[in-house]
């Protein structure tokens, strides 16, 4: 029989959490997958995931893109610390490399998506306070808006120009500087 | 960090923001977006719509921004640049009226740059040109120019100090001060006590922190009768709002500690003094020691709660310089610290290479993130480009 520890651990391991979407959709999660969400985290500190957690402002569409998002960082972050001890310097430097490569090609893959469920995943991400995913998605949009002139913005965006002359001169008088 | 933030702005009536364009992009994401961009294209998309501006005119959006967006302000022959840290982006463009040299540093939106014997003022519009007031020049030291914002009164003054030697070959030292934006102000150079001990010239051995600067003694030593009883870390302290200094240097960390090791052997001066410099981190007066001979480290050691008359030290980082400095090196070629950021990790200059590097304490690394080959001076920029005007 294995000692009481290490039965713990594979009981820490094993632990499940239960989600629940807006349309009432389940899915089975590991703890380390749900914590990534920082929602979740306190969720489980107070004790109160029994019987599942609803996220009544997710979508199971969303909810499940997601999951995907986290069950993938969350097995690079446990990688990261398994392979410190066991590697030697260079080949943990080699191995962090690799997953670090791994991960961003995951995340490009993970941002092809339209631009409405571009905005539900952050909106997810923020209510589930997912640090990063909330940084990848919002770079995503936020890159796509850098370069644009307000014009092609309010074109993008479906965006009624209310601004009087007089104010879109105030606008370029305050802060002449970012339009030379 | 992220659910308090969303609560504050639960607080503002923030769907008025998103009302007048059908809720496309709602503001929640709108508010994150915009905090990923750089000042300069946020400045510019206020053209959008009148919630897009009023949305990025808001303090709690322009103070998220910048605490998001470390800048730096970068001095080259031709231009000041100040850029976005992290993200590399070149935010705003300066052209001074005569030619950068030496020395920069900065309060709130004024950059300060010392331009042989010229000083240039570099505000939201304007920039101007004034001469100090020695008509002096060829052998004499001039220190750069320091900037101190003093916040009881809002009053900006300039500060340096100037050395020739006189007929008998001393050094006299000269310090003269002017009020740029303030009462009275003029720019008219005033002359202004000098302390009992010559202070340095150098640019990394001075600054100015809340309308107080804090000034190494000098490496110049043609009065060492006085420089004999000198502690290489002293540091002579003036105050910008009464023009005066205090009576007594402020000890430095490594004299403090030595009183308790009694009779073990005494700083000397000219051995020490070179391995000190003074910076400003996270509104600290912070002095860094660079150990060459212990596996070559630098030591950063705060002031206590800012309180000069406790003069208490602590030595909150020891970085592990990433190959030996060179034995010869002086100082001024080191690494110089310039933020921590918000994950713990610290920001510094080296002058020598022209590299801004993150050092990370936890894991002793450090990561490149510029070289700046044609930028002479390197440090923080300190105001706020999101909105113009308000800090004073």
């Amino acid at each position: 029989m294995a000692s009481a520890g290490s039965g713990d651990e594979k009981a820490a391991a094993a632990a499940m959490i239960t989600l629940i979407s807006s349309d009432n959709e389940k899915f089975e999660v590991t703890e380390a997958t749900a914590t990534l969400s920082q929602t979740i985290r306190h969720m489980i500190e107070d004790g109160c995931t029994d019987g599942g957690v609803p996220l009544p402002n997710v979508t199971s569409k969303i909810l499940a893109r997601v999951i995907e998002y986290c069950k993938k960082h969350a097995t690079a972050a446990a990688g990261e610390e398994g392979s410190s001890s066991s590697f030697s310097d260079a080949a943990f430097l080699e191995v962090d490399r690799a997953f670090l490569e791994e991960l961003e090609e995951f995340d490009d893959a993970f941002l092809e998506v339209d631009r409405a469920t571009l905005f539900d995943l952050i909106l997810a991400a923020n209510y589930l306070d997912i640090k990063g995913l909330l940084n990848l998605t919002c770079q995503k949009v936020a890159d796509s808006v850098k370069g644009k002139t307000p014009e092609q913005i309010r074109e993008m965006y479906n965006i009624v120009n209310d601004l009087t002359p007089e104010e879109e001169a105030e606008i370029r008088r305050e802060t002449q500087w970012a339009f030379e | 960090m992220g659910p308090v933030r969303r609560r504050c702005r639960r607080k503002k009536p923030a769907d008025d923001l998103s009302l007048g364009n059908d809720g496309v992009l709602p503001v929640e994401i709108l508010y994150e977006v915009l905090l990923r961009l750089p000042a300069n294209a946020i400045c510019r998309l206020r053209l959008v719509c009148r919630s897009w501006r009023s949305l990025t005119s808001d303090p709690v959006f322009t103070q998220a921004h910048s605490s998001r967006h470390p800048l730096l302000a970068e001095v080259s022959d031709h231009e000041v640049r100040v850029v976005d840290l992290l993200s590399g982006d070149t935010v705003r463009r300066m052209a001074p009226a005569a030619r950068p040299r030496y020395g920069m540093n900065s309060q709130l939106d004024v950059v300060c740059v010392s331009a042989m014997s010229t000083h240039e003022r570099t505000t939201g519009e304007v920039i101007t040109t004034f001469l100090p007031g020695s008509r002096e020049r060829g052998e004499e030291i001039m220190s750069p120019f320091l900037l101190g914002h003093i916040p009881s009164t809002g009053e900006l003054k300039v500060f340096y100090s100037h050395m020739r030697s006189d007929r008998d070959g001393f050094l006299v030292q000269t310090c003269y001060v002017a009020t740029l934006v303030g009462y009275g102000g003029g720019r008219r150079w005033r002359r202004t006590p000098r302390p009992r001990v010559l202070i340095s010239s150098w640019p990394h051995d001075s600054v100015v922190i809340a309308g107080v600067a804090y000034i190494l003694s000098s490496l110049q030593y043609s009065q060492r009768e006085l420089h004999t009883e000198l502690e290489p870390d002293a540091i002579a302290v003036y105050d910008l709002a009464r023009e005066e200094w205090r009576s007594a240097p402020l000890r430095g960390p490594l004299s403090s500690r030595l009183d308790a090791a009694a009779d073990e052997k005494k700083l000397v001066y000219h051995e020490h003094r070179a391995d000190v410099r003074l910076a400003s981190v996270d509104g600290c007066l912070v002095t860094v020691h660079h150990n060459r001979c212990q596996g070559c480290s630098m030591d950063l050691w705060f002031l206590v709660d800012m309180d000069v008359d406790k003069g208490l030290w602590t030595k909150r980082y020891s970085l592990q310089c990433a190959g030996p400095c060179e034995m010869y090196a002086s100082t001024s070629n080191n690494s110089y610290p310039l933020l921590v950021l918000d994950d713990g990790r610290i920001a510094t200059w080296e002058e020598r290479t022209g590299v801004v590097r993150v050092y990370d304490p936890r894991t002793s690394k450090w990561d490149d993130i510029a070289a700046l080959e044609n930028y002479f001076s390197v440090n923080i920029y300190r105001g706020n480009l999101l909105c113009p005007g308000l800090q004073r």
